[in-house]
């Protein structure tokens, strides 16, 4: 292994590890030249990672062949829900069932103002 | 519930499943019809935490790590009635979390969209016969 890749080795590792502190110390431990070798790693990396992401999206391609859902429909989920599939998975609420959804949504109504269809 | 093919640990949902998915639904609908409709809705969620790789429900580009499964928003569908609404989802391998992202009416064009309940009130005054109940799956 090459220094350079060792050295993204570690800062993954330092990463995975989630030790802030051993992260920091890592990083300020960097002489220039390491770092300017470590941001060429890390373009080259992410160039991998890119093309492993084309390769995924044609073996989507590929699933999709066989998939009922239309192009069209396919289109307007992601036009719809894509930018919020990215959402920090922290961010999401457990689930306790249905009395709990309707509970948030009378909350809002109740918030908010709106009317079930049936309500004058 | 236990699954020991595809444990879960917890379920996890987008908060505008809330404040967008669910209220715009709910003002679609009368009160009655919502709490059918959240019926099917779990049910839905049962089958898919059931097995969350089932044939024909990846999706792609953007969110080609989530899938996503069609459903009835109401118990008994007018026969040959295509499924109204689908939910998108996402079941986490390494840790066991089953996602939820989204819930929502299929094809909605404008403020009615295609739901089962709009379209079924127009062809019920067309036809008020040939209701029957729809199985599962």
């Amino acid at each position: 292994m090459s220094e350079s890749a060792q050295k993204v080795d570690q800062l993954f590792d330092k990463i995975e590890q989630e030790n802030k502190a051993e992260l920091l110390q890592f990083v300020e431990g960097l002489n220039p030249e390491e770092l300017e070798s470590l941001s060429k790693s890390i373009r080259w990396y992410r160039n991998v990672l890119k093309e492993i992401e084309r390769l995924r999206i044609e073996e989507s391609s590929h699933l999709n062949e066989q998939n009922n859902i239309s192009p069209d429909e396919m289109h307007e989920i992601n036009k719809k829900y894509g930018k919020r599939s990215k959402t920090d998975p922290s961010k999401f609420i457990e689930y306790k069932g249905i009395e709990q959804l309707k509970d948030l949504v009378l909350k809002d109504k109740a918030e908010k103002g709106w009317k079930f269809k049936d309500e004058k | 519930m236990k699954n020991e093919d595809f444990p879960i640990r917890r379920i996890l949902f987008h908060p505008e499943i809330i404040s967008i998915d669910l209220v715009k639904i709910a003002q679609e609908m009368t009160e009655d019809q919502f709490d059918e409709f959240l019926t099917q809705y779990d049910k839905a969620i049962q089958i898919a935490m059931k097995n969350p790789y089932l044939p024909n429900t990846r999706l792609m580009y953007q969110l080609q790590d989530w899938s996503r499964i069609d459903f009835f928003s109401m118990k008994k569908p007018p026969r040959k009635f295509t499924r109204d609404d689908r939910f998108i989802y996402r079941y986490d391998a390494d840790f066991y979390d089953f996602f939820k992202l989204a819930v929502g009416l299929r094809n909605a064009k404008g403020k009615q969209g295609d739901s089962i309940y709009y379209t079924a009130k127009i062809r019920l005054e067309e036809s008020p016969d040939h209701w029957e109940e729809e199985n599962d799956g």
